[in-house]
């Protein structure tokens, strides 16, 4: 318990002392997608690079997705989402963190590859490796559906880590009560199924063949396997 | 005049036979973007070679760079050449070597015929560490063009540590940190409209004294639905050359080579689907009473149409134009299955030689060569890949007009008669052929063959004969005047032979496959007695000849390859002696991982004659000619001495050559009877603490005439030292060369001194320049001793 203190100490200490300023790389953005730096909305396109402290908004069927400089996690905001881009320098290593306002973020972590924190109001997520949907229910509920790995949640000023493994769902009340369940396919809307999905056929290797069609365009076979 | 004849055959068989053999061990990779030099062995033919050219590219460009393959010094059989840093990064290079031979023909290694793979480097980082500090962030594997090309990578693992102004950004083959973003820790790459197709990455830094990169990444890009990027791309260089002589006395032998500086460009430019490339040289041995040396080149290329102006080398086929010059129109309109060929222009220029005219006693004449022009035409079905054919002419007429009667005619007095003689006669000759090609790319081979028959008209000067004089002359009804067909062809009495038979004929036919990591080549030709083709290199009339070679590869360790070359004159059976020669030939190579590499090589000919009994019963002199010539040699890199990494080659040739005639009372007489024999010893020494390189070279040679008997030695040593300096922006070097020859022979000896510099001031710009000091003296002849000084001077701006 009061390793698990420290180390949230630390975090923090970190946070304020060893912050930088490019930290993500936007990598994709499509529908309505609003970014803001020192509270003030600026333009951007997918390829641009996030700042400390960016905050991105997702409207109605948008997407946007960023990866953090030390390429070990990508984070996929979904439709009506809020989220804060932290990420602060501890040696060599980067310690990222997603501050989930609203909406739901499904971020992929590679394992080794320093901290990584989602918080919601109610609760920060810690999690070495794995991948994980976390989303901020219309009642105020904080959820994590965990599909790889495991994630180590800290409710409210509940200073005991909560695990939880792959497969499992936790539920945290704007009160700080929880529960962990067995997921369902309930828990996830259809686009957030998709996109996990998508990030696991990150593994397939994809083969793409050019032919030339009877007009001469060059045209594509793609194979994945 | 037997004899005569006899010696000519000799002559043009030893051509053949000795047509150049190299050994060439390719070393599969390359250091990023450093230079690549690589070595050609001359095993056999080395007075043959004129002029050998290393031609290379990126896999899938479309024109080939060249570059001059240098002779390492003064009868060496090693060559050497260099492949530009520039050229070398993350994409694999391809390469042939091509050989001009001194009678012009051109013989390609490995041969370009589209079933040989050619040579390739790819790249190797050995020379720096893969850092997993580069990471990189927009790993998608591929995109659209409509969406650009965006690299972005992360460096922040490394932030503090590598110098962010070392920072290198390499994409698809060029440097591209200029237009890079590099900010700690990021680095940021836009391409906007890319052009479709692979794009590989590599990013480069220094880690304190070490050079570290990142993984090669390749993205494709796939072509979009908006407009096609239309980048513009230019390469190419710029040279500038001068040799300068200055010889204390003129050698005996009277040859003083001309003070000469030489200019050429070549430039190569894309733009969308369009190709353009010049080529320009200009030199100040061009004379304009002489054949030209100068050449201007301007080619546009589209996907369906290429268009050359200027001095160009049509490859029509091989009976009808191949490989020479024509400065005028070149033009191939063609699509996937068919295409049309036609080029004009002149072949040869006119030239005069301006010498004392005496018509009284009609003594020397001036004379001159003709402007020739060549036309030539090929209709082609089908494509390389798969089934071709193709219906092909080519006609070149020397231009009357172009010369002044005086320099081809005169007349003199002969029994109290006018007549007419020609110093000069103007040619006229067409040729007609057709040839096949199926290629199966699955079974790696290739069947083909050309037929052509040909038309000479060895004198046109007087016109075509008339109507009348021709049904007089052949006893015949002819149904057209052949005057009214004289700007087509000119028909007259010159003609050769006046009436076309299977002598005007050639042929021939070829099969290469590759299977069982063998490359197999077989062709058969025959050229008839009065086949004339002035659009092709030599064409030995009356003969016919089968051509075999192999080469057998075990990946990079082991090569074995032979030959055999069997030719026979007397194809017609119109003369009363047949010639035959037979040549064959075998190498190998065997090279292992961190062992010695050993070599061997034999070659063996035998040349004789007989009667033709078709043609008569009399007895002639018989000749029988043998040669053979075996070498073997072994090399090491010698790793193991640390500080002093060397590359050392020994290899040992004997041989033996020798000649007998039998007269018609069979009596044998030895005509000659040789044997040579010889040791060469080189050794590459490269410092690794100092960029110090020390080269030694050492080769005897002996010579015995068992019938004279005579003994000659000759004796050559070689050494050489370069050193780098300011991060190899510039190599002084020098090299001493000693050649004493002994023995029955008169005692000489020749000394060569060279000292030089091979510059980089600026970026892509070398500046090369040497003194050369050359000293020969004759221990017999003092008179003939001499010595020269020899300054050469080139600059080349890459870009």
């Amino acid at each position: 318990m009061k390793k698990f203190l420290f180390i949230t100490l630390m975090i923090m200490l970190s946070f304020t002392l060893f912050s930088i300023n490019t930290v993500a790389l936007l990598s994709a953005a499509k529908g309505k997608v609003d970014l803001a730096r020192a509270g003030k909305a600026i333009k951007f396109k997918t390829g641009d690079l996030l700042q400390n402290n960016d905050v991105l908004r997702t409207g109605g069927e948008s997407f946007a997705a960023y990866k953090f400089i030390d390429g070990s996690s990508t984070v996929k905001v979904f439709s009506n989402s809020q989220v804060r881009v932290v990420s602060n320098t501890s040696g060599k290593s980067l310690v990222k963190k997603v501050e989930l306002n609203k909406g739901s973020v499904f971020a992929q972590v590679k394992p080794k590859t320093g901290t990584f924190l989602v918080s919601t109001p109610t609760t920060v997520a810690s999690v070495k490796g794995t991948g994980f949907l976390t989303k901020i229910t219309e009642a105020k509920q904080s959820m994590f559906v965990v599909t790889e790995g495991e994630v180590l949640l800290k409710i409210l000023d509940d200073n005991e880590g909560k695990p939880v493994p792959a497969g499992k769902t936790a539920v945290v009340e704007a009160d700080g009560r929880y529960v962990i369940r067995q997921s369902t396919p309930d828990d996830l809307s259809a686009i957030e199924q998709a996109e996990i999905e998508s990030s696991r056929a990150k593994d397939n290797k994809t083969l793409r063949v050019p032919m030339l069609d009877p007009s001469g365009k060059t045209r594509y076979i793609e194979i994945t396997y | 005049m037997r004899k005569v004849i006899l010696i000519l055959l000799a002559v043009v068989f030893s051509t053949l036979l000795y047509s150049v053999t190299i050994q060439h061990v390719c070393p599969k990779t390359f250091i990023f973007n450093q230079d690549a030099q690589l070595m050609v062995e001359v095993v056999q033919g080395m007075s043959d070679i004129a002029e050998m050219t290393l031609h290379y590219r990126v896999v899938g460009d479309q024109h080939w760079l060249t570059e001059i393959v240098e002779q390492e010094n003064e009868g060496s059989v090693y060559y050497k050449v260099t492949i530009p840093a520039k050229y070398l990064n993350t994409e694999t290079v391809e390469y042939y070597f091509s050989i001009e031979l001194n009678h012009g023909t051109v013989e390609n290694f490995p041969a370009q015929d589209g079933t040989t793979p050619n040579y390739t480097l790819n790249p190797d980082f050995a020379s720096g560490e893969t850092s997993p500090g580069f990471v990189l962030l927009t790993d998608e594997p591929s995109v659209t063009a409509d969406n650009g090309y965006l690299l972005v990578v992360s460096w922040f693992a490394l932030v503090g540590e590598i110098d962010e102004s070392s920072i290198e950004v390499w994409v698809g083959g060029k440097n591209v940190t200029s237009a890079a973003q590099i900010s700690a820790p990021t680095i940021v790459y836009k391409e906007t409209n890319p052009a479709p197709g692979d794009r590989k990455a590599i990013i480069r830094a220094q880690l304190g004294s070490k050079s570290i990169h990142s993984q090669v990444w390749t993205t494709q890009i796939m072509p979009g639905q908006g407009r096609v990027a239309r980048p513009f791309n230019l390469r190419g260089n710029v040279n500038f050359a001068s040799n300068y002589y200055d010889y204390s006395t003129a050698p005996a032998w009277g040859m003083v080579p001309e003070n000469n500086a030489t200019t050429w460009a070549d430039l190569y430019a894309t733009y969308g689907i369009m190709d353009i490339q010049t080529h320009i040289y200009k030199s100040s041995l061009e004379h304009s009473n002489k054949q030209p040396v100068d050449r201007y080149t301007l080619g546009l290329q589209l996907p369906f149409f290429d268009l050359f102006v200027g001095d160009n080398t049509p490859n029509i086929s091989q009976l009808t134009l191949y490989g020479k010059n024509v400065r005028g129109i070149y033009s191939k309109l063609h699509n996937k299955h068919v295409a049309l060929i036609l080029s004009q222009g002149e072949a040869v220029r006119k030239t005069t030689s301006e010498l004392d005219f005496d018509p009284l006693t009609a003594g020397i004449q001036p004379s001159g060569t003709f402007k020739q022009e060549a036309i030539s035409a090929r209709l082609q079905f089908g494509n390389e890949n798969g089934f071709m054919t193709g219906l092909n002419m080519s006609r070149h007429r020397d231009i009357i007009s172009s010369l002044d009667s005086l320099y081809y005619m005169y007349n003199k007095i002969v029994d109290g008669q006018n007549q007419t003689v020609y110093t000069a006669t103007a040619k006229d000759n067409a040729v007609l052929s057709y040839d096949l090609r199926i290629n199966i790319p699955e079974q790696k081979t290739t069947v083909g063959g050309e037929i052509a028959g040909s038309l000479l008209n060895y004198n046109a000067i007087p016109g075509a004969i008339t109507q009348a004089d021709l049904e007089t002359y052949t006893g015949e009804d002819i149904p057209f005047d052949p005057s009214e067909y004289s700007n087509l062809f000119v028909l007259n009495k010159n003609m050769e032979p006046f009436l076309p038979s299977r002598a005007n004929l050639a042929w021939m036919g070829y099969m290469r496959t590759y299977f069982w990591n063998n490359l197999l080549g077989i062709q058969y030709a025959e050229t008839g007695s009065a086949f004339n083709a002035l659009g092709t290199y030599y064409q030995m009339q009356d003969s016919k000849a089968l051509t075999f070679n192999d080469q057998f590869n075990l990946s990079r360790y082991f090569v074995l390859s032979g030959g055999l070359n069997w030719t026979e004159d007397n194809l017609m059976q119109h003369k009363s002696e047949t010639n035959t020669s037979l040549s064959w030939n075998a190498q190998t190579l065997l090279q292992l991982p961190r062992l010695p590499y050993l070599k061997a090589a034999y070659f063996t000919s035998l040349g004789n004659n007989r009667v033709n009994s078709e043609i008569t019963t009399t007895k002639i002199d018989k000749y029988e000619r043998k040669s053979n010539s075996l070498s073997f040699g072994m090399g090491y890199n010698i790793s193991q001495i640390r500080y002093v990494p060397t590359q050392l080659d020994i290899s040992y040739r004997m041989g033996a050559d020798n000649c007998d005639k039998t007269d018609t009372l069979d009596v044998v007489t030895p005509q000659t009877d040789n044997e040579n024999s010889g040791l060469s010893l080189t050794m590459y020494n490269r410092f690794a603490l100092i960029p110090l390189t020390l080269q030694f070279a050492l080769s005897s040679n002996q010579q015995k005439e068992l019938l004279t008997p005579l003994k000659n030695n000759n004796l050559n040593l070689l050494f050489g030292a370069g050193y780098s300096l300011w991060n190899s922006r510039i190599k002084p070097y020098l090299n001493y060369r000693t050649i004493s020859l002994s023995g029955d022979q008169n005692k000489q000896h020749y000394g060569y001194f060279t000292l030089g510099v091979d510059t980089l001031p600026l970026k892509s710009l070398s500046l090369n320049t040497s003194v050369a000091f050359q000293e020969y003296s004759n221990q017999t002849s003092s008179n003939s001793d001499y010595d020269t000084f020899t300054w050469r001077m080139l600059l080349t701006q890459r870009f």
